[in-house]
């Protein structure tokens, strides 16, 4: 019997479909199943992984702010409470040399503090900043080779603290410690002063007689771009005014009233803003600031009247204006309108 | 055949450096803990320690792997609630857990002022301190060792790895 071709692939045609649908109900094989667990498991411990890392990563992260907080503002506090101990504070910009074996006066930040013995010279505590190279400070002790992050760190330099809080001064060996205080700060390269500035408001803020404050502002910033601004209260003397800086004025008694002398007098005074007392030299104790009314350019300013003799220093400072003149000693701060002068020591 | 000379191999490179991660693990938990702890004794300092003219001293000995406060009478983290003892070598995990510093010797005395620094000097010697003090928790099979400094500002946990350096990383990990 010839079998028709044709009729042939018509009958298969008429079964495929049922074929298919025994394929259908055989399901996956054994090895396909494997196959699609494998790689199933494969895509879900990636993204595990991934979200775990993340997750690592942002607590770290989190960690690491929660820190640098913590130390900022225990700086800010320390910063504080060493204002409030000291006699009375310099401020300069950043040390450019780097030295950190002494306390440079063109530092940041300088805090006097009286002496325990009068023999003794005056303590200082500055904060300034250093460079940090290869994750460690040129200077500091081989302990702080410990990866400081950098690119600037905050260091303060004076005397150790002892048990009951109050500072050290009585092992000389120990004073000028240098302790780094905040690490991460900005400012590189070479570490320039906008990483820790201070800036000390001319007006007194606490106009008490008895214990008179200046405010001084302080700004940290950090490389991360945090910025923390705060104030601390400086002591200071009376302002001695040099509005009351009359031509040839001056007193025959401590007691008398101000008046004006002769012109055969020599001796010239300012008077303290808040009281008529005649006084030309400021308690080396605490800071001294001298006001005068008319802008800087109207005085001229020299060690002594022999204006050879240099420039105004902190012991001694001649400031004369046009038929008016004074020497002032222990001057910490020459205030004019326009500008403000602290004297060298 | 193939599968267990496979499995052992595997298990060969898995195992060691699953121990190995552990280990750090507990080490750093270990860190968190002493970390924790002397932050506690800072903020006691702090808090109580101008009252009471006192400082808090704490005590971290390697010999029971513990941190404690003092016994003297200065000592402001001794007095009524004291500062419980931490047992270092449970939180680490196994007894194999080494104490070491890079100043001085075991037992480790560090005390916290009534300003929450660092003090010059401890409480019972009068030896001066240098700061930053740190400290390294080890195991011997551990990579990375932890350590946690402690400075007058500060108090950081830290990683280093002994067999690249003998300084201390701080990034936060």
């Amino acid at each position: 019997m010839e079998i028709d071709p044709c009729q042939c692939a018509r009958v298969m045609k008429a079964f495929r479909p049922n074929l298919r649908v025994a394929a259908a109900q055989h399901g996956y094989s054994l090895v396909e199943l494997l196959v699609a667990i494998t790689l199933g498991s494969v895509v879900l411990a990636s993204l595990g992984g991934v979200l775990l890392v993340s997750e690592v990563k942002v607590s770290a992260n989190i960690q690491r702010n929660l820190d640098t907080k913590d130390a900022v503002n225990r700086t800010i506090d320390l910063i504080r409470r060493e204002a409030t101990l000291s006699s009375r504070t310099d401020f300069g910009d950043a040390d450019p040399q780097n030295n950190l074996s002494s306390c440079a006066d063109n530092t940041p930040l300088i805090y006097y503090q009286p002496a325990s013995d009068a023999s003794m010279e005056e303590n200082k505590i500055c904060y300034k900043t250093a460079v940090v190279d290869k994750g460690a400070v040129n200077g500091l002790p081989s302990s702080y080779g410990l990866g400081l992050k950098g690119p600037c760190v905050l260091l303060r330099i004076g005397p150790p603290f002892k048990h009951n809080g109050d500072l050290l001064y009585s092992a000389p060996n120990e004073i000028s410690k240098i302790q780094v205080l905040l690490d991460g700060l900005a400012g590189a390269p070479g570490c320039p002063p906008e990483g820790f500035t201070a800036d000390l408001e001319s007006s007194l803020s606490t106009i008490k007689l008895t214990s008179p404050r200046r405010k001084a502002n302080i700004q940290i910033k950090l490389a991360s771009g945090a910025t923390y601004m705060f104030d601390v209260q400086i002591p200071s003397n009376l302002p001695y005014d040099g509005v009351n800086l009359y031509r040839k004025c001056r007193t025959a008694e401590p007691t008398e009233s101000f008046s004006c002398g002769s012109d055969s007098a020599t001796r010239h005074y300012l008077t303290e803003k808040f009281s008529n007392r005649p006084e030309e030299t400021g308690d080396p104790i605490t800071e001294n600031i001298f006001y005068f009314q008319n802008p800087y350019s109207d005085y001229a300013l020299s060690k002594s009247r022999d204006l050879s003799l240099g420039a105004c220093e902190y012991s001694d400072c001649f400031v004369s204006r046009v038929g008016y003149e004074v020497t002032l000693h222990n001057v910490d701060a020459l205030i004019f309108p326009d500008k403000e002068i602290r004297p060298t020591r | 055949m193939v599968t267990v000379a496979v499995i052992g191999i595997v298990s060969s490179i898995v195992i060691p450096s699953t121990f190995r991660f552990l280990q750090e693990q507990k080490l750093r938990q270990a860190a968190n803990e002493l970390v924790s702890y002397l932050l506690t004794a800072r903020a006691k300092a702090l808090r109580e320690a101008s009252v009471s003219g006192k400082a808090c001293e704490v005590m971290l000995d390697n010999s029971d792997k513990t941190a404690s406060p003092t016994t003297n009478p200065a000592n402001v983290c001794k007095d009524a609630p004291p500062l419980p003892i931490l047992n270092l070598g449970t939180a680490s995990g196994d007894g194999n857990l080494t104490i070491t510093s890079n100043q001085g010797d075991s037992p480790y005395l560090i005390t916290f002022t009534r300003m929450g620094t660092v003090a010059s000097s401890n409480l019972s010697p009068d030896d001066l301190v240098s700061l930053p003090r740190i400290f390294y928790l080890s195991h011997t099979s551990a990579k990375h060792q932890r350590c946690v400094m402690v400075d007058l500002n500060s108090l950081r946990m830290g990683w280093r790895n002994p067999e690249e350096s003998l300084t201390c990383t701080y990034n936060g990990n």
